[in-house]
């Protein structure tokens, strides 16, 4: 009955590390995805890997990711949206903060961008 | 008994080796989840590209109907109208007709042959409600008859129906500028055709500019200066000609200015309340 026990803890654990592999191929793919500044399809990636996340463990590096791509593609408003997921996402301080310097950062060019296009 | 219990193992987990390969992120249940939280999420040329790569894989009516809400939803209508005509003898027949009604609406196509064609053909009676406001819509933006407009009250509710009908009026008598009377105006007195057409800086500029060329035509006449009246005189007339065309062509973009206006005023009327689409069969997100 004991060894019955053993097996089945040891089947749960095995599908449990099946998954953790999978995400972090995943992973992998998406910062490939990111260096090769396939940033679409980087994005896309992303989202999928946020989305079987379920226990959020990769969210902050997920959500930074999505936002640097929106950034680098131009669609600052969104990359602002990202950010604020992956601060509320930050696990220590030094990530919390490098966060909310690019959300400042983007928000300054995102206010020079409307004022210089309602000068015009 | 250990030969057993290694036996025993292998096979415990050889089935979970197998479904980790089988249900991997890419999956078609685990891809059709995401491609419906793409859409939930509004990222809905994502979530077109994940239905069509399940569509590629195995094609179904339901997948073809989710990309084709995609395209409607990024208002591509062209290929969201080819997508649902597609469809329209499928399972989701009826949807789709509704749907495929609704993207030539959009597209600002005729619908009145299609809607005849697709008339009795609702079973469901949201569907059919939806049909028949579609199509009386179609009707006011073609100019609705005073005799048809009886059928707005039955069809609509509350104070939308006395707004439909003021939209009814205003595309059966649109406010229009006739040019030829714009061309006439300006051609008895400049610029007074451009202020018809409610082109007053326009107007007033054409008076007096016409006016100062032709008073300098004259006053050098009068001191003896014929090659520099007649300069001035082969200006006038280049202003005055001018100024009559320049009234003819403000009156007609007044007339497609006041009609697009009034198009964009009931179209965004008609996205405001929703009309012609019951909601569920747009996608159901929480």
């Amino acid at each position: 009955m004991k060894s019955r026990w053993l097996l089945f803890i040891l089947v749960i654990f095995f599908q449990q590390g099946f998954a953790q592999i999978q995400l972090e191929e995943q992973l992998a793919f998406v910062e490939s995805l990111f260096a090769q500044e396939k940033y679409f399809d980087a994005i896309t990636e992303a989202k999928r890997l946020s989305f079987f996340d379920s226990s959020n463990q990769y969210s902050y590096k997920v959500n930074s990711l999505i936002a640097e791509s929106y950034k680098s593609g131009n669609k600052l408003s969104e990359a602002v949206n990202y950010f604020t997921k992956a601060e509320r996402e930050s696990r220590n301080p030094e990530e919390l903060f490098s966060t909310k310097i690019k959300i400042i950062k983007i928000n300054i060019v995102i206010f020079i961008t409307r004022a210089i296009k309602d000068d015009s | 008994m250990m030969q057993k219990t290694i036996f025993f193992v292998l096979l415990s987990i050889f089935p979970s080796l197998l479904f980790s390969q089988a249900s991997g992120l890419f999956a078609p249940e685990k891809r059709k989840a995401f491609a419906d939280y793409l859409f939930c999420e509004k990222d809905y040329l994502r979530a077109s590209e994940e239905y069509e790569a399940l569509n590629n894989l195995n094609k179904n009516d339901s997948l073809s109907y989710s990309i084709g809400l995609c395209f409607l939803k990024m208002n591509e209508y062209g290929k969201a109208e080819d997508v649902f005509y597609q469809l329209r003898n499928s399972t989701l027949g009826e949807e789709s007709r509704l749907l495929y009604l609704k993207t030539s609406f959009l597209l600002n196509n005729n619908i009145e042959e299609k809607t005849d064609s697709f008339s009795n053909q609702f079973g469901n009676k949201d569907l059919e409600t939806s049909f028949r406001r579609l199509d009386l819509a179609a009707q006011i933006k073609a100019g609705m008859s005073q005799a048809s407009l009886h059928s707005l009250d039955t069809n609509f509710e509350g104070t939308d129906v006395q707004l439909l009908r003021s939209f009814a009026e205003n595309f059966s008598h649109p406010n229009r500028k006739s040019p030829f009377a714009a061309a006439l105006f300006s051609a008895v007195l400049p610029g007074a055709g451009k202020i018809y057409t409610k082109n007053y800086g326009d107007g007033i500029t054409s008076l007096i500019v016409t006016s100062l060329f032709s008073f300098l035509w004259y006053d050098n006449f009068r001191a003896g200066h014929p090659t520099r009246a007649w300069i001035f005189a082969g200006l006038t007339g280049f202003f005055y000609w001018g100024n009559v065309y320049g009234s003819y062509i403000s009156a007609r973009n007044y007339n497609l200015e006041k009609a697009e206006e009034l198009n964009n005023e009931f179209d965004s009327f008609l996205n405001s309340k929703n009309y012609f689409v019951p909601k569920k069969i747009e996608g159901s997100c929480k």
